[in-house]
């Protein structure tokens, strides 16, 4: 295993969590968090949890990229990455229909976080998959 | 890939997941729950959904069997509980955003972070147990 890849892969994938959340979340879905205040922190309170956030992303971020990395050995490549991305993307699926059996959300909250869900976590073992490349040094 | 094992595999982690589920957030962090009730749904609405619930669990055991099947795929339960114990950190990364955006108190995260590692752990054991590749079939 390359700790260098492996370092790099994880910032990647970081970044783009990062950036992909900050525009799903926070832009397109801004309008339907408004329908469920209740359910959502206050602004000044999450700016306050802020840092957390971005902790949270970095933990599955790298646990993102640890599991693919030691799960292929080094190999799967951008086609393997993708589908590994799909797999994990349909497990947040899931985990979004339970939160959604327990929490007041609304049926296009809960379809948009889950077709979100695989798109990102498409793209990011599409991105892995690129960065992670079995190679000498691997 | 041996279908029949890891459709064994599946169903046995989609059994325990479910039950595990129950006693730990159903019995345990009841009290819990009660105490933020504006963010839960009321118990008819919630009985209304709870078929949903039952698919989001199976969703859960079908992607977490598939990711051991395809990314380790080896039978051993040590191993199958290692797979678990980083999904579960995975996990609790997914909690602690979700901490970071609804006024949850910190004991109900601490107590989902524990679920995740137990229940991803015990999961991970069972199903690296029970699945075998088809050349050691």
């Amino acid at each position: 295993m390359s700790w260098q890849k492996l370092f790099l892969a994880f910032i990647a994938v970081w970044v783009f969590t990062f950036f992909y959340e900050f525009i799903f979340h926070g832009m397109i879905m801004h309008s339907s968090y408004e329908q469920a205040p209740s359910l959502m922190r206050p602004e000044a309170e999450f700016k306050a949890n802020f840092p957390l956030l971005v902790l949270g992303q970095g933990v599955i971020a790298f646990f993102f990229t640890l599991i693919f990395v030691r799960g292929f050995g080094g190999g799967g490549g951008v086609a393997g990455g993708f589908r590994y991305g799909l797999l994990f993307g349909l497990l947040l699926c899931g985990a979004n229909l339970i939160r959604y059996a327990a929490e007041p959300l609304t049926g296009t909250i809960v379809t948009s976080w889950c077709v979100g869900m695989v798109i990102q976590f498409s793209l990011t073992g599409l991105i892995v998959g690129a960065v992670y490349k079995p190679g000498p040094s691997a | 890939m041996n279908h029949k094992r890891g459709f064994l595999a599946f169903v046995v982690a989609f059994v325990f997941m479910f039950f595990f589920g129950f006693v730990w957030h159903g019995m345990l962090m009841k009290p819990m729950y009660l105490a933020t009730a504006s963010l839960w749904r009321p118990d008819a609405d919630f009985n209304k959904h709870f078929p949903i619930l039952i698919l989001g669990h199976a969703v859960i055991a079908f992607a977490f069997t598939g990711l051991y099947v395809s990314k380790v795929g080896v039978n051993s339960a040590g191993m199958g509980f290692g797979y678990g114990i980083v999904m579960g950190i995975f996990a609790c990364g997914a909690n602690v955003i979700r901490f970071a955006v609804e006024p949850l108190t910190p004991n109900i995260l601490l107590m989902w972070f524990a679920a995740d590692l137990v229940c991803f752990a015990i999961m991970g054991a069972l199903v690296g147990a029970i699945y075998k590749p088809l050349n050691a079939a």
